[in-house]
């Protein structure tokens, strides 16, 4: 059983970007969610923004390698989101939103 | 046949203090040994947390001896002597071959990081010599054999976290089966380097701001240093002795998820505790306790919580985490927990988890947020370790 079901999908989601609209603009989502793919083994196309990753059964473990991708491709260390520890993204949209606030908000790697 | 097994001597320490007797009125008054992270540079790490202890090797061994410990060896030794002593009990050669120690087996982190970080990091032409013989995980076991003057058996039991909790067990079983009369069984861990942290970081599961057990407002679990070590001893040569009995092993249960690397599961640890009341002859209407491994984490405290009902129903008995004051001292936290779990059989005192707030209605148990009387006469105690290798210890009052 994926541990995701031992607990109910949070009703609390949050937006650290400015928006959908701009988010879904920015062309490093889709670099982002090909990795997540990659990493999951879950088909690039079922990665809306809104599923959750209780429904596509990711596991938490596939959730730390999938940031561990991210870090070494974008040469950023994503923070733990510290009031969710050990559950920090709900949705695609949650980690998508994350990873990006983390890179703008990173100095640039030199 | 079997031997009942008695419980003569605790040692321990933790980031609560250096001794039984200073850890466990902090722990009865609520303190928390969590604190800054000081005892290592954090400028590569983002933990700024742990359960760090006062423990000075230099105040227990002469340089001589000290160049073949790891911290984590000197703190088995440390509480080794401590247990001994409560125990009334020294050095025997005439009986040596029938008293051994079983440890949980911990690498010895602080010479392991030491000696990478010279030939890694800092390129040096060579690392300390006694490097191997510090860190091989029985290294612990060892070396309180020679300090004890124990010459039966003896190593180390790995399963991560619950590496000590099986230690136990198993030498509870050595003198069940005769094969022993005194074993002395625990766990030490020195893993507060700087390595360590990198490794666990990856995780996600270490919290910035403190371990809160079973609280809604839990943000995962804080790394800590410890070593405990029981004597236990054949109910009939403790009596024999005039041995004071501060409780029994009755049993103890053990499991495997087969399921997940990290992730637990209530049905595996559901399976352990009840081993232990199959294994200790006790029901579930005669536990007045149960010491978690309640490490802080969403998945542990929920997994835990519906093991917990499976076992004792809708209303279990009071249940507190001991890593809400200590931190997560890996492979000693089962020796560190029963050694808490006996004491509170002891004096009818239930321990509190320590940092618990504000309830989790997905955690429906009592988590005892303060410290209370009972008079309880038997307990369990948990570990659940990485990996889904489960251990839970059945103890009762003497």
């Amino acid at each position: 059983m994926p541990f995701w079901r031992l607990f109910p999908t949070r009703l609390y989601r949050q937006s650290y970007f400015a928006g959908i609209q701009l988010a879904m603009t920015d062309s490093r989502i889709n670099e982002i969610l090909d990795i997540v793919a990659t990493e999951t083994g879950v088909e690039r196309g079922r990665l809306s923004r809104e599923a959750t990753l209780a429904e596509l059964d990711i596991p938490s473990l596939d959730l730390a390698q999938t940031i561990f991708a991210l870090e070494e491709r974008f040469k950023v260390d994503i923070p733990v989101v510290t009031d969710r520890t050990g559950a920090e993204f709900t949705t695609v949209g949650d980690l998508v939103d994350h990873v990006l606030q983390t890179i703008d908000s990173s100095p640039v790697p030199t | 046949m079997s031997h009942r097994v008695a419980i003569t001597g605790l040692g321990g320490l933790c980031a609560l203090g250096d001794t039984v007797s200073e850890l466990w009125p902090a722990l009865l008054a609520g303190r928390s040994g969590i604190g800054p992270l000081t005892a290592i540079p954090t400028d590569r790490i983002g933990a700024r947390l742990a359960g760090q202890t006062r423990f000075d090797p230099d105040q227990h061994f002469e340089p001589r001896q000290l160049a073949l410990l790891d911290r984590a060896a000197a703190m088995a030794i440390v509480v080794a002597r401590e247990a001994m002593r409560d125990a009334g009990l020294t050095p025997d050669p005439a009986h040596a071959t029938r008293r051994g120690v079983i440890m949980g087996a911990a690498i010895g982190q602080t010479s392991l990081d030491e000696a990478y970080l010279r030939f890694y990091g800092e390129n040096a032409a060579r690392v300390h010599p006694f490097t191997v013989p510090r860190l091989m995980p029985s290294a612990a076991a060892s070396q309180v054999s020679m300090d004890q003057g124990l010459r039966g058996p003896s190593f180390a039991v790995a399963s991560a976290c619950a590496s000590s909790n099986h230690a136990i067990g198993q030498a509870a079983d050595l003198i069940r089966t005769g094969r022993a009369d005194i074993m002395l069984a625990g766990g030490a861990d020195a893993s507060i380097v700087v390595g360590v942290f990198k490794c666990w970081e990856g995780l996600r599961v270490l919290s910035a701001e403190g371990c809160r057990p079973f609280s809604k407002d839990r943000s995962g679990l804080v790394l800590g240093e410890g070593a405990a070590v029981l004597v236990l001893e054949r109910w009939d040569h403790a009596v024999a002795r005039g041995a004071r009995i501060v409780a029994e092993v009755a049993g103890y249960g053990m499991s495997a998820d087969g399921m997940d690397i990290t992730a637990p599961d209530a049905g595996g640890a559901a399976a352990s505790m009840q081993g232990a009341l199959d294994d200790s002859g006790l029901v579930a209407a005669d536990i007045g306790y149960v010491n978690a491994h309640g490490t802080g984490t969403l998945l542990n405290d929920r997994t835990e919580t519906a093991a917990l009902h499976r076992v004792f129903g809708r209303h279990p008995p009071p249940v507190s985490s001991s890593k809400g004051a200590i931190g997560h001292t890996l492979c000693a936290g089962g020796g560190l927990e029963a050694l808490i779990t006996v004491l509170a059989l002891r004096d009818g005192m239930l321990p509190p988890t320590v940092g618990f707030r504000v309830a989790d209605p997905e955690c429906d148990i009592d988590p005892v947020p303060v410290a209370r009387a009972a008079p309880i006469r038997a307990a369990l105690s948990n570990s659940f370790a990485f990996g889904g290798l489960n251990a839970t210890l059945a103890l009762v009052r003497a």
